[in-house]
């Protein structure tokens, strides 16, 4: 009996040893992202990163009553989830903003809105389709920088729509001629912009964390 | 008081930002192809240098000139087009507009020796979220841009001509 204990323990001894010996890596990388929506005003933005739910009546949920969601839809224009009485109408309330997609939201208030996304890093091999006529696209690799450095597939006749939030106005960039003009677009983590494209596309990277 | 004047004064600067329609000002893409060429008819008009292009507001016989200007692409092959640019249409709405392309060379259009103005077309301008409206009336074509004669070149002429009759009724 006591010859059996002793082996139990040593066994279970060595398989704990074993588990802990064992190097056991997350995959996944999860974080946050703060986007600011001017005081009366629009932000193009994009939802950087994977959450758990993401329909617009989740990822906006902390929005004030008034505040407008516009996603665009190619060929039928904007969907728009307008947020009052605490809720937002359905069934645009519903429809989802993944990584790689954007949508303009419109501040009715006085204050500034922070919009705080979580989840987790979008990592692998990244493609979003973008098609022909216009769309509102975002990098899904939450990174900073310009179109070209992101790896967006440019084209000749491409327009890139940029949203200047301080002057509520566009900013227009162009692909032709096989340069970009005025400038090559930037875009910052979690911003969206509008693309006027001549032919269907995909918008492919692959990323790793430690990129 | 002073804070309440100042808070209107926000106010009104944003509700005037919040409704101003926009343009894209080009002249290639979204079904419009309107290059712009020198005097001479073939070189492209960016390749003159220190040529600018505006869009004016056109109202009856008045010319409202739209900001900001543009100058020309740099890329070989594309001096001929416009740098697009988002033009502002104050007090506008998203209704259409006559408007009338200008390209000068130096200050203004006013007292360029090198200039040109397309003839009056239509476009209509598109508040945000929606994209800048394309200048869709301008189409296909082309501006070619003019040499203006100096006032000292006509001073110049006219005493020419006037020696002429002299010279014929002396004879």
């Amino acid at each position: 009996m006591r010859t059996k204990t002793l082996l139990m323990t040593a066994a279970l001894t060595a398989a704990g040893v074993a588990t802990s010996m064992a190097q056991v890596y997350s995959v996944n990388a999860v974080g946050y992202v703060n986007k600011t929506v001017p005081a009366n005003g629009l932000a193009l933005v994009s939802n950087p990163l994977i959450a758990q739910n993401q329909q617009i009546k989740s990822l906006f949920a902390s929005v004030p009553d008034g505040t407008v969601i516009y996603k665009y839809n190619p060929g039928s224009g904007f969907l728009i989830a307008e947020k009052d009485f605490g809720e937002f109408n359905e069934p645009a309330g519903s429809a989802t903003v993944a990584p790689g997609e954007g949508v303009f939201v419109r501040n009715p208030t006085g204050q500034a809105i922070t919009l705080t996304f979580v989840g987790e890093v979008p990592t692998g091999a990244r493609q979003t389709p973008i098609p022909q006529g216009l769309s509102i696209v975002s990098s899904q690799v939450p990174q900073a920088g310009t179109l070209t450095a992101l790896g967006f597939p440019a084209a000749e006749g491409d327009i890139v729509y940029k949203w200047n939030q301080a002057g509520q106005a566009y900013s227009i960039s162009a692909f032709d001629f096989g340069s970009w003009d005025p400038a090559v677009p930037t875009l910052e983590v979690g911003e969206a912009v509008f693309v006027q494209k001549a032919a269907a596309t995909s918008w492919n990277r692959t990323f790793n964390v430690n990129q | 008081m002073k804070k309440l004047i100042i808070a209107l004064a926000a106010v009104m600067i944003s509700v005037a930002t919040y409704g101003q329609a926009q343009l894209n000002f080009s002249n290639r893409g979204g079904g419009v192809d309107f290059p712009i060429f020198g005097p001479n008819g073939t070189t492209p008009a960016g390749l003159l240098g220190n040529v600018t292009a505006q869009l004016y507001l056109v109202d009856g016989a008045t010319l409202t000139p739209l900001q900001p200007t543009t100058g020309f692409r740099t890329a070989a092959g594309g001096e001929a087009y416009l740098s697009p640019i988002a033009v502002t249409v104050p007090g506008n709405s998203g209704t259409p507009v006559q408007l009338v392309l200008r390209a000068f060379q130096g200050a203004s259009y006013d007292t360029a020796l090198v200039r040109g103005q397309t003839a009056a077309f239509s476009a209509t301008p598109a508040l945000a979220p929606a994209t800048p409206g394309n200048l869709t009336g301008l189409g296909t074509g082309r501006l070619q841009l003019e040499v203006i004669p100096e006032p000292s070149t006509y001073a110049l002429a006219a005493l020419g001509l006037g020696a002429l009759v002299l010279f014929r009724r002396r004879k």
